[in-house]
């Protein structure tokens, strides 16, 4: 068939372009390196390629992955092309993990061990707690719908406490948390990274025995229920995926806004298909790819300027989703 | 085959009571009620998608609450109501989508279930277009993909509800033909909710009428033989020949009756416009339209189209 021959010169496009961008994020950064460095162990720039920018492309790629497939998986679940990975409230969940620990801080000065794991750690329980929540919601609720809606209340619950805990804290504080909501790809080093390729992988995995059932439930949830799937059971392995690829990824680099939004879309218009078999691999594709241009843009400005990844994925992620809605309308 | 004992259905409220029906293999059942009776919820109670109030429903014997949802898939397949809103399933990929309870866990197609997939399209007339987009296709088309994939979940019962809705009157004659035909040839039982009465009583081996909360099952002819149609549409529409149902709108009268006579066919044409219009036709009437092969003279004036003798009548007749 010419749509499948088509498809493999699409994913055979993308894996070059994904190899590409993964040498360009190594090449670009914010310090120039001559290729005669490459080899020289002593030499800082050395350090700098491989204990920085080599474990950053290899977060931009896992989280890229990550964040899109959770996109995908929630768009299928709620029927809705709006749906992200953070709609079911893991992000604010993260936040007010992360807020609790660095503004309640002032409250409980102990607290302030070690900065960077402890983000992970309180960013992780937060995003937990939320889920747990939504699990607890989703044996409750039948309808996808009313559980997209108890996703956004808590998520606007947390935000709240969020906003109160800032009320309440230090500037100094108040700007570690800040930061921490900019988002960063390069605080994984390779001690986190071996955390979070393998969670990042055992999600993925986890989702391959889940794409039988999402193209049944393209059809709605009766037609999945007519054809032999429960749908609590389907919901609640769909949520824990999520709770995996997006709240595991969260809580190593912050937050990081629309790229698991408008990836499924990329795909699905790439691969002209809604086919699950087609669109998941295709998605952790150009999620890979979308967040490691993402990155190099960071490091546009040079001269050691580095912008925030979750303003530059905003910035890349928007105008991709509103020409899926002008398209969408036509 | 399927079985029903005393079971009730409805959600808050019970719809309908006491019901002890069963479906018999190859057997092709018309459901009719009007809306709202119950008749999407007698169906999806059937197969178990919808909770009874009370009562037990087997399936080859065995209560089909007892089974697994994975199990029951291979009982039942269904079209259901609900608009499919996916805007890139080829045709295919939907019909594919139907093996589901067939395929292993990655939801792999075999060369057979291929083989299967094609046979289902080919069989609802959609060979041609097995790649077009789903979202594309005509009301009609679509239901013969829907219908397609049931085929391809290949149940021995098959539960349509309203595949005729939407339809233009050449598809919905179509689909009933389609539907018929393959539950003889795959010797498949199908219950299919319809409103066209007319069709139902064409095609169907069993009637079901939900009328008044309650059920009533048999061959078309025995409905009609003991009057339920009768009792049932109680209201002036409905028509209740002999041997046949139908129904007619009720015309406000006019006082005029005007005589037709002439040539058979421009006559007859010309007299059903004229009850269309609430006149009354008799034979000895004082006006008289003389009807020939293209024109009608009334009053001494000629007419080549029945609506202008219509229009003439209104503005120097009516009441």
């Amino acid at each position: 068939m010419t749509k499948n021959k088509r498809n493999i010169l699409v994913f055979f496009a993308l894996l070059v372009l994904l190899a590409g961008s993964f040498c360009g994020d190594i090449c670009f950064g914010s310090v120039h390196i001559a290729l005669s460095e490459w080899n020289n162990p002593e030499s800082l720039y050395h350090d700098i390629l491989f204990n920085f920018r080599l474990p950053k492309a290899i977060t931009a790629i896992l989280v890229g992955a990550a964040i899109s497939v959770s996109g995908l998986l929630m768009q299928t679940m709620f029927h809705n092309p709006l749906a992200g990975p953070y709609v079911l409230g893991i992000s604010s969940g993260a936040s007010l993990g992360v807020a609790l620990f660095l503004l309640g801080s002032s409250f409980f000065p102990f607290l302030l061990l070690n900065n960077s794991l402890g983000l992970i750690f309180s960013a992780t329980i937060g995003a937990v707690c939320v889920l747990l929540l939504i699990m607890l919601f989703s044996l409750r609720l039948k309808q996808a719908e009313s559980l997209l809606i108890v996703g956004i209340m808590l998520g606007q619950l947390a935000g709240a406490m969020v906003t109160i805990l800032q009320n309440h804290s230090n500037p100094d504080s108040l700007k570690l948390f800040i930061v921490w909501s900019f988002g960063s790809l390069s605080s994984v080093s390779w001690t986190y990274m071996q955390v979070l390729l393998p969670l990042v992988l055992v999600g993925l995995l986890l989702v391959v025995i889940l794409l039988k059932p999402l193209n049944a439930l393209l059809l709605g949830e009766k037609y999945a229920q007519s054809l032999g799937f429960s749908i609590r059971k389907i919901h609640f392995i769909i949520i824990i995926c999520v709770a995996i690829l997006a709240g595991g990824t969260t809580a190593f680099t912050g937050p990081i806004a629309f790229i698991g939004m408008a990836v499924p879309h990329i795909a699905r218009r790439l691969t002209n298909s809604d086919n699950h078999h087609i669109t998941f691999p295709a998605s952790i594709l150009c999620g890979a790819i979308l967040l490691l241009w993402c990155d190099i843009a960071c490091q546009l400005p040079s001269n050691g300027h580095v912008l925030p990844i979750n303003a530059v994925s905003a910035l890349v992620g928007t105008p991709i989703i509103i020409w899926i809605i002008i398209k969408r309308k036509r | 085959m399927l079985r029903t004992e005393d079971v009730s259905i409805g959600y808050d409220h019970c719809l309908l009571e006491h019901l002890n029906v069963q479906v018999e293999a190859g057997e092709f059942i018309c459901l009719i009620g009007l809306n709202g009776s119950g008749k999407s919820t007698l169906l999806q109670s059937l197969c178990g998608l919808q909770n009874i109030l009370s009562g037990n429903i087997y399936i080859d014997g065995k209560n089909i609450y007892s089974l697994k949802q994975e199990v029951l898939a291979k009982y039942f397949s269904l079209v259901l109501t609900d608009s499919i809103h996916v805007d890139n399933l080829s045709v295919f990929d939907l019909v594919a989508i139907g093996r589901c309870p067939h395929t292993n866990w990655l939801g792999h197609l075999t060369k057979q279930d291929k083989q299967i997939v094609y046979q289902a399209i080919e069989q609802v007339g959609l060979t041609t277009k097995m790649n077009t987009n789903f979202t594309s296709m005509s009301d009609g088309e679509k239901q013969r993909a829907m219908i397609a994939k049931v085929l391809a979940q290949d149940t021995p019962i098959v539960l349509l509800d309203e595949p005729t809705a939407y339809l233009d009157v050449l598809n919905r004659i179509h689909i009933m033909q389609l539907l018929k035909n393959l539950s003889k040839q795959m010797h498949k039982s199908f219950v299919v909710s319809t409103h066209e009465l007319d069709l139902a009583m064409q095609v169907a081996d069993t009637i079901w009428l939900i009328a008044d909360n309650q059920l009533y099952v048999g061959a078309p002819e025995d409905l009609l033989l003991q009057n339920i149609f009768q009792q049932v549409f109680k209201f002036e529409y409905y028509h209740c020949e002999e041997t046949s149902v139908f129904f007619h709108l009720p015309q406000e009268h006019q006082k005029v009756t005007i005589a037709v006579h002439g040539d058979d066919r421009s006559a007859k044409l010309m007299q059903k416009a004229l009850e269309r219009k609430g006149f009354g036709v008799a034979e000895n009437a004082s006006i008289c339209i003389l009807a020939k092969e293209n024109t009608f003279e009334i009053d001494g004036k000629m007419f080549t189209a029945i609506a202008d003798v219509l229009n003439y009548i209104a503005t120097n007749y009516s009441d």
